[in-house]
């Protein structure tokens, strides 16, 4: 009986490594092997970036973010027991590290060196449509700022990144029914949020 | 009428064409309708992200890099601050570990021994042969019926360690030791030469008289033993007799040290002891009475000798058969006895030859012509009948102060000495057990008085001495 568990058992860790490659590195690298974190960053930065980029925008403050999202991984890896998803487990703490960063500065005053696009992105070639794209951007911010944690979280893992009510469940450790419910009420406040917003700028 | 949830308008917005009746009749839902397609517009013109710059990526990756080290390093630094505990823990560790390893050894049984194990040879320590101390002789000087174990002795014959001599009544040994001492041996007496090495010269006396005139070196021991009794010499002049189990050590010049079991004392020129039974007692002892010299011509009141003081006491010179030191080392005992300083302890004269004792010098010792084997017995017998007399044995009232006034001599009190001595002198009844007492304290305070340079009063003490009976 112990060998059939022990062959289910690895089994289901040979499955889940096929289904999540991230995973080996995970775990090595929570067992404090720098080359596999190294490797693991090679492999998840474009997807973390992504999640940042859609949270934060275009902002200057974005390598440091990435760079502090990686470093919170590095953390949480330590509780980390291989039964879920590595981009999971990755898109969660980006999200946070994006949120806090957007009430942090909602808190502080506006940073002029926050305009400075480092990149080239295809709405500036037109710089009307590139103004509307920065207004929208810096709503969409300022609207999260003001929302709870909770909201925050589920809108913007739904309507930023494009997850299913049943993943966010997960990533928030939530029944489906909460989280689609947390995401009406998050909608509302966006809606409130941005009409609010919108009222202000001329 | 009831209005559209929030979720219903949020979908129809987001429908290209909402078909919803209820909008068209109600204008707040129409209104949060509106509200609801500026948000989703909103984020509709959230840009797409673009591609990661790979400059930042490198960046954040080397910031990463450099962060996994210091986090790395940290991970063994925070280590540190429990070091010092850690160290102790591990001293402690290692040292208990030892002691029980100590412990463990110590109380190890020994393996049980293999029975055809092949047994080595015991090799048993051959002691190491001390070396040999040369052994010396001594010569006979004079001999009168005197024999050895084997024969009669002869002048100049050599006697080993160990050589047993005897001599016959009215017989007569005079020896020379290897370190130039010499020990006479009176009639019917028997010793052994016990001892003859360089740094140790022992003589047995089994009965009998010995008398010895030894020079102090510091470089030989010479001890004379008589039963239970050790006499060694301090540089001295002395005699030992035992006779009827009672052994007499006098000394005439110096001192000896007299060992008996439980008590070593040390005896003086003009004391005796005698040891009988385990009692050591002290005794006074008049020393061979020597010539007196010519009176110093710087002395005023020095009154001349008479001729028969001048002369040599024909009564304390030995018979020619017993002169033990052969006179070709002192021609004339007269001239030398003058030539020796008017005190009664001025050592005996020497004569330095070079003989075969290495490695020191030997020193020839001469008795004086009056230090004669005859009368040593004599006054051996005369000290043995004043032992043995109740009158001394008794210890007057006289005899004590007699004593006060020898050891007043020795002390150098010469003042309080010689008035002691005329009080004693001037009460003195003359029964036959004083006569030798008497002869004692006139013979203290002639000492005194020559000590003093009263040489005229010395000289008639020395008078009143020579008058009185010899026994």
């Amino acid at each position: 009986m112990t060998a059939l568990l022990t062959s289910s058992h690895m089994h289901s860790d040979l499955a889940l490594i096929e289904v999540d490659p991230l995973r080996a590195l995970a775990l090595q690298a929570r067992a404090g092997e720098s080359l596999a974190f190294t490797q693991l960053y090679e492999r998840t930065r474009e997807q973390a970036w992504r999640v940042l980029y859609r949270v934060v925008g275009q902002s200057p403050d974005l390598e440091d973010l990435l760079q502090e999202a990686y470093l919170q991984l590095m953390k949480a890896l330590k509780g980390y027991r291989g039964d879920s998803k590595v981009t999971t487990f990755l898109h969660r703490v980006c999200v946070n590290v994006g949120l806090m960063h957007l009430r942090s500065k909602r808190r502080r005053p506006e940073d002029p060196t926050d305009e400075l696009p480092e990149h080239e992105s295809p709405e500036s070639t037109d710089p009307e449509r590139a103004a509307q794209v920065k207004q929208a951007a810096l709503l969409v911010q300022q609207a999260l700022a003001t929302m709870s944690d909770e909201k925050a979280h589920v809108f913007t893992y739904h309507d930023l990144l494009g997850l299913k009510p049943e993943e966010i469940s997960e990533l928030v450790d939530a029944p489906v029914n909460t989280v689609r419910s947390r995401l009406n009420r998050a909608r509302v406040d966006f809606t409130a949020a941005v009409t609010k917003l919108k009222g202000r700028t001329p | 009428m009831k209005h559209l949830t929030h979720d219903q308008l949020w979908e129809l917005a987001a429908a290209p064409t909402p078909a919803e009746p209820h909008l068209d009749t109600c204008l707040t839902c129409l209104s949060a309708l509106d509200d609801i397609k500026a948000a989703q517009g909103v984020l509709r013109l959230m840009p797409e992200p673009p591609v990661m710059p790979a400059a930042m990526a490198k960046r954040v990756e080397l910031k990463l890099a450099d962060e996994l080290e210091a986090r790395q390093a940290r991970r063994w630094t925070s280590w540190w601050p429990s070091m010092p505990r850690l160290a102790f823990a591990a001293v402690a560790v290692t040292v208990l570990a030892v002691g029980a390893w100590v412990l463990a050894k110590q109380t190890r049984v020994e393996p049980p021994v293999i029975a055809d194990r092949p047994e080595l040879p015991i090799v048993t320590p051959v002691p190491a042969l001390a070396p040999s101390t040369p052994k010396l002789t001594a010569t006979v000087a004079s001999a009168k019926r005197a024999r050895n174990s084997t024969a009669a002795l002869k002048s100049t014959q050599t006697l080993s360690e160990g050589s047993a001599l005897t001599t016959e009544k009215g017989g007569a040994l005079w020896l020379r030791l290897p370190d130039g001492s010499r020990a006479g041996l009176t009639g019917a007496s028997e010793m052994q030469l016990a001892k003859l090495e360089a740094k140790a010269l022992t003589l047995d006396l089994e009965r009998g008289n010995l008398a010895l005139v030894v020079p102090h070196r510091q470089d030989r021991v010479l001890t004379v033993r008589a039963g239970d009794l050790e006499v060694k010499d301090l540089g001295t002049q002395f005699l030992v007799s035992r006779e009827m189990g009672r052994i007499v050590v006098a000394v005439e010049e110096g001192s000896v040290e007299v060992k008996v079991p439980g008590q070593t004392r040390t005896v003086t020129a003009g004391r005796a002891v005698s040891y009988q039974q385990g009692q050591l007692d002290e005794l006074a002892w008049l020393p061979a009475i020597k010539p007196v010299s010519k009176p110093e011509p710087q002395a005023a009141n020095d009154a001349p000798p008479t001729p028969e003081i001048a002369s040599a006491p024909s009564a304390l010179v030995e018979e020619q058969t017993d002169k033990a030191p052969p006179p070709p080392e002192v021609d004339d005992p007269a001239a030398e006895w003058n030539a020796v300083p008017p005190t009664v302890n001025s050592p005996p004269v020497i004569d330095v030859q070079t003989q075969q004792y290495p490695p020191a010098v030997v020193v020839t010792v001469t008795p004086p012509a009056w230090f004669s084997l005859s009368e040593v017995e004599r006054r051996m017998n005369d000290l043995r009948r004043q032992v043995a007399s109740p009158f001394t044995q008794g210890g007057s009232l006289r005899q004590m102060k007699a004593k006060e006034i020898g050891r007043m001599a020795d002390a150098g009190d010469n003042l309080n000495a010689i008035d002691a001595a005329n009080d004693w002198l001037r009460y003195a009844h003359d029964p036959p057990e004083e006569q030798f007492v008497r002869r004692e304290v006139l013979f203290q305070k002639m000492r005194c008085l020559r000590r003093l340079g009263r040489l005229p009063e010395a000289d008639l003490v020395r008078r009143e001495l020579e008058a009185l009976p010899s026994r």
